[in-house]
């Protein structure tokens, strides 16, 4: 029986989707066998960011209305063995799907994944209700900004309410130097907040723009800061323990020899 | 000897008890309540409302417009009317609200400021998350958790906080301005005592290591470092 995890944040545009791609591959690449799941029917782009979205053929509405079998609307990933994704409906809307058909969906994928990963839209209302309708655990997304946390805090209460009583968060975009010049806020703040266990943080990290635009999960680039912290989220998911980094502002002798070698 | 109020507003529950004397003429009775709660400086906007109005006969369509004009100005809900008339009883009848003729067998006598400390508290045993709400106005709320932004709190009473509290608050809802407002950390976003309002001071405020008390004093709200009554 496989692992069903909804990905949510209730504020838009923290890293949900990216998220919800970064870790499905690294899972993959760690020998899981791992599907991810849109649930942002209407506003699809999991398959975007996965760079499949040429491969999209038929979505879960069509296994929901039974046009198609579930096998013919999953599609697998070019790069990592065992991934793969299932696309939501571009032009349906959220309210054409009810929570105990996405629960019925999520139940018939657990029988085949070891994980399955929801990618929750937006928001707290039916979208919402329908993602997290089928899930067994929770990771919540936030970002420290004042708003994201809000949200978040908001979100954990209603995943509370709905039985996922242990929520984990992941921290996206932290970014050291800023925490330290006083510009954003200290990730024991957030934990302060939001008092759920901290899944992982991810880096503050400009590549991870390029990587959504090619449609390539940076975890397939490992040498990055953000693709190795979700490597590391993903290895606690499966049980691993690691410790969570400082992620300290180089300073003092780090950033002298940088200088003087270059970057790089 | 103080002049027996016209309007008597109490907590009922979740809600409001209004008890509306036969003296006050019937085309006044909504504005009546509505500047009767203003003065009190309740936020009790949108609370389920059990109004009481003694042996007056109404109307169904003069009920409507009672009805309309306190949804419109408080978004307060009549969902009960107490009523001696049967005229009255059967107007409410035809606007689906429940009417009875008695629903207590005391009588209301001193307006609520005078019982204000009610022994009656609910514990919530548990951290209020952004958007929870919570509102008890027949005592005092005590919270065995953190009350985070967003959260929101009001009693009739006092407010206690064991734990750190950010998000809004109003004690003495009612108009009880001897209300207080207790937190071991003390960061509210706002408190509210009867009908003063304090904002917290621009820019963070950092926690005291103490916990603080928040009072009425001086027509001002008041916060200083908790060492007991």
């Amino acid at each position: 029986m496989g692992r069903p995890i909804v990905i949510t944040s209730g504020k838009g545009g923290v890293g949900k989707t990216t998220t919800a791609a970064n870790l499905g591959t690294a899972l993959a690449l760690l020998g899981q066998k791992v599907v991810v799941v849109d649930a942002d029917i209407g506003l699809r782009n999991l398959d975007v960011v996965m760079g499949l979205e040429s491969r999209v053929v038929f979505t879960s509405m069509d296994v929901i209305e039974g046009k198609c079998d579930l096998n013919k609307a999953l599609i697998r990933d070019k790069r990592a063995e065992n991934l793969y994704i299932l696309a939501a409906a571009q032009s349906r809307n959220k309210s054409d799907v009810q929570p105990e058909q996405m629960a019925r969906l999520v139940k018939e994928l657990e029988q085949q994944f070891d994980f399955v990963l929801i990618d929750c839209p937006a928001g707290i209302e039916q979208g919402f209700d329908n993602a997290v309708a089928g899930a067994q655990e929770a990771i919540v997304v936030v970002t420290p900004e004042v708003s994201s946390i809000r949200d978040a805090d908001r979100v954990i209460g209603l995943l509370q309410a709905k039985g996922l009583t242990e929520p984990r968060y992941i921290l996206n975009r932290y970014s050291p130097r800023l925490v330290e010049q006083g510009e954003m806020l200290d990730r024991s703040d957030v934990q302060e907040i939001l008092a759920i266990p901290l899944l992982g943080i991810i880096p503050e990290d400009q590549t991870i723009i390029a990587s959504t635009n090619r449609g390539k999960p940076l975890v397939l680039e490992a040498s990055t800061p953000a693709g190795a912290a979700y490597v590391r989220i993903a290895r606690r998911l499966l049980g691993e323990e690691i410790p969570i980094p400082e992620f300290r502002e180089e300073t003092g002798w780090s950033r002298f020899f940088r200088m003087l070698f270059g970057r790089g | 000897m103080r002049q027996k109020e016209p309007i008597l507003v109490r907590g009922y529950r979740n809600g409001l008890y209004v008890t509306v004397d036969d003296s006050v003429p019937t085309e006044e009775l909504a504005d009546r309540i509505v500047s009767r709660l203003a003065r009190l400086g309740s936020f009790v906007k949108g609370a389920p409302l059990v109004l009481e109005v003694g042996q007056r006969s109404l109307n169904d369509e003069e009920l409507r417009q009672i009805q309309k004009q306190l949804d419109r100005q408080y978004g307060l809900r009549i969902v009960q009317l107490v009523s001696g008339s049967d005229a009255t009883r059967s107007a409410a009848e035809i606007l689906r609200i429940r009417a009875v003729p008695t629903l207590f067998d005391h009588r209301v006598e001193e307006p609520p400021a005078l019982r204000a400390r009610e022994p009656n508290t609910i514990t919530i045993r548990h951290t209020l998350r952004a958007g929870a709400s919570e509102q008890f106005l027949q005592g005092s709320i005590l919270v065995l958790g953190d009350v985070n932004p967003g959260a929101e709190l009001v009693a009739s009473g006092d407010i206690i906080v064991l734990g750190t509290l950010r998000g809004v608050v109003h004690a003495g809802a009612l108009g009880d301005e001897g209300a207080v407002v207790i937190a071991l950390r003390l960061l509210a976003t706002q408190i509210r005592i009867a009908g003063h309002i304090a904002r917290s001071p621009e820019g963070e405020r950092e926690a005291r290591p103490y916990p603080e008390i928040a009072l009425v004093e001086k027509e001002q709200i008041v916060v200083r470092r908790f060492e007991g009554f």
